[in-house]
């Protein structure tokens, strides 16, 4: 028995939570910074230290990140990582809470414990599947667009629009009431906000996993004909409680933190490229390969999990040990001039085809149909319903979540 | 609550692909999916949608025209022969495949 006290840890890690974005995370409005794409157009991969003070390779080129993302056995997101001993040992936590914090979170395992739970859920997520819950998505879309007209310009499309429509789908989706939209649509974001000290963020995840418990306990004595009550119906008697909660926690998360944030942000980007913003709104086929090139030129996930190598590997023409933690620039990734031609530029005629904004790999984004059919449905919509949409505020008052794991805006200001 | 999640399954898809005529000239290209390996990312069906499908069970990859189902079961690997006209979309979804379930092979 320890009888330090936990708060000496916190103390620390309070001072620690970063003053500065880390080198993977950093922008300029919708760009990598150039000491980012530096990396990627220099050595390509390099040692740096974490803001934690651990040491990690951030790796940039497309072909590298693809091939760490590709090869679970060589590069596992199940550690362990220095940088979690760091941060979690200094918080003393029990071995309890350390099991539940992991359990059900797809991200953290490698085949075959992350096989095993991604079959479960699989189903659930195909284009045919995505396709049947449309029809609900073009009206979640359209009550919003009403509302928006309805109230009149300005509004800010990140609280009138960005956020509540994927919010509602996903809430419908698992089985989480929406009404309760307040208590968790602000902890989200903020359990993904790096400055927000750790010792918050795990207390929020505590809550968070309380709140799911909840609405599992209540599954558990009648499921419903939700994702929630299908994983209990269906799974119950090989899933655990834990992992049921960590499931749910994980999807209303991912739910909300990414299309919301590639709404906000990829209408900012088009409201920049009037010209292309034209395309997308007037031209109904232009619209599939537009968010392709969206996906890719905004990159909104940094980085996904960070990997360790399970064996020595050479990665970029460097030699990296086996036990290393490597950190994964997507965004620099899909900058990379192998990808497209003019990388830097958005165009929404051509084909992006070979991003990585879902990842790549076992671990590629489970939700990818859905938030490709939420993001078709719902820019084209809002172009036409408000075709004269713009900025209601000078672009350099906008401001974007630089601290965030998912980067996006703090709120988006339009009139019309 | 609305449960957008109640819709029953369907059936596995029965449409196949337009076959290229036996023994046309050109050699054929055929599709192999490895069903053990797939992880039902779906970037396949959206890629080339003449060629590929998700079953509604498992949600993992089925080749159009492949002689899939045995036993109420679908092989663990499936592989058919892929119309000309959609052998280009075949070969950017193999090429896109997350998962590496998914290889041209010789026809």
């Amino acid at each position: 028995m320890t009888t330090a006290k936990p708060a000496a840890g916190a103390e620390e890690l309070r001072e620690a939570a970063p003053a500065e974005v880390p080198l993977h995370m950093r922008r300029v409005a919708f760009d990598p910074a150039p000491e980012l794409s530096a990396v990627r157009d220099d050595e390509g991969v390099r040692e740096v230290v974490t803001t934690f003070g651990t040491p990690a390779w951030l790796v940039t080129r497309h072909a590298d990140v693809k091939e760490v993302l590709g090869d679970a056995s060589r590069f596992s997101v199940a550690g362990p990582r220095p940088l979690d001993e760091a941060v979690l040992g200094r918080l003393e936590l029990s071995a309890e809470e350390r099991v539940q914090m992991r359990a059900g979170n797809l991200l953290g395992f490698d085949p075959p414990e992350h096989t095993r739970l991604r079959r479960m859920l699989t189903p659930e997520f195909t284009v045919r599947r995505m396709r049947r819950i449309e029809p609900r998505i073009i009206e979640i879309v359209d009550d919003h667009l009403d509302a928006m007209e309805q109230a009149g310009p300005p509004a800010d499309l990140v609280a009138g629009f960005a956020l509540p429509v994927p919010s509602l789908v996903i809430c419908e989706l698992l089985g989480v009431p929406y009404a309760d939209r307040a208590e968790f649509q602000e902890r989200t974001a903020r359990q993904l906000d790096l400055s927000v000290p750790i010792p918050e963020r795990l207390e929020l995840g505590r809550q968070s996993r309380a709140y799911m418990a909840a609405l599992v306990a209540r599954a558990q004595v009648a499921p419903g004909d939700d994702l929630i009550g299908m994983l209990v119906r269906d799974h119950g008697g090989e899933l655990g409680t834990d992992e049921l909660v960590g499931i749910a926690g994980l999807l209303l998360v991912a739910g909300h933190e990414t299309t919301s944030n590639m709404l906000g942000l990829g209408t900012l980007a088009l409201l920049r490229h009037p010209d292309q913003l034209a395309l997308v709104r007037d031209e109904p086929e232009r619209v599939p390969p537009a968010l392709e090139e969206l996906l890719r030129w905004l990159g909104i996930v940094h980085s996904g999990m960070p990997r360790v190598t399970t064996v020595d590997v050479e990665l970029g023409g460097r030699a990296i040990p086996a036990g290393s933690m490597l950190v994964l620039a997507l965004a620099a990734a899909n900058r990379d001039p192998s990808v497209v031609p003019a990388p830097d530029r958005l165009d929404v005629t051509r084909d992006a085809g070979g991003h990585l904004a879902f990842g790549h790999g076992v671990h590629h984004c489970l939700g990818a149909p859905l938030a490709r059919m939420e993001m078709r449905i719902a820019l084209p919509a809002l172009l036409r319903r408000f075709p004269d949409l713009a900025l209601a505020v000078p672009f350099d008052e906008v401001g974007f979540r630089a601290f965030h794991f998912v980067y996006g805006l703090h709120s988006l200001p339009v009139t019309w | 609550m609305s449960g957008l999640a109640n819709e029953p399954f369907d059936t596995a898809a029965a449409r196949g692909p337009d076959r290229a005529p036996p023994g046309s000239a050109v050699s054929a290209v055929r599709v192999r999916a490895d069903r053990d390996v797939c992880i039902g990312a779906g970037v396949c069906v959206m890629t080339a949608e003449e060629v590929f499908d998700q079953d509604d069970a498992e949600g993992l990859v089925v080749v159009l025209g492949a002689a899939a189902v045995s036993e109420g079961s679908i092989a663990p690997s499936l592989t058919a022969e892929v119309a000309p006209e959609h052998a280009a979309a075949a070969a950017r979804a193999v090429a896109a495949c997350p998962s590496g379930a998914l290889r041209l092979v010789d026809g």
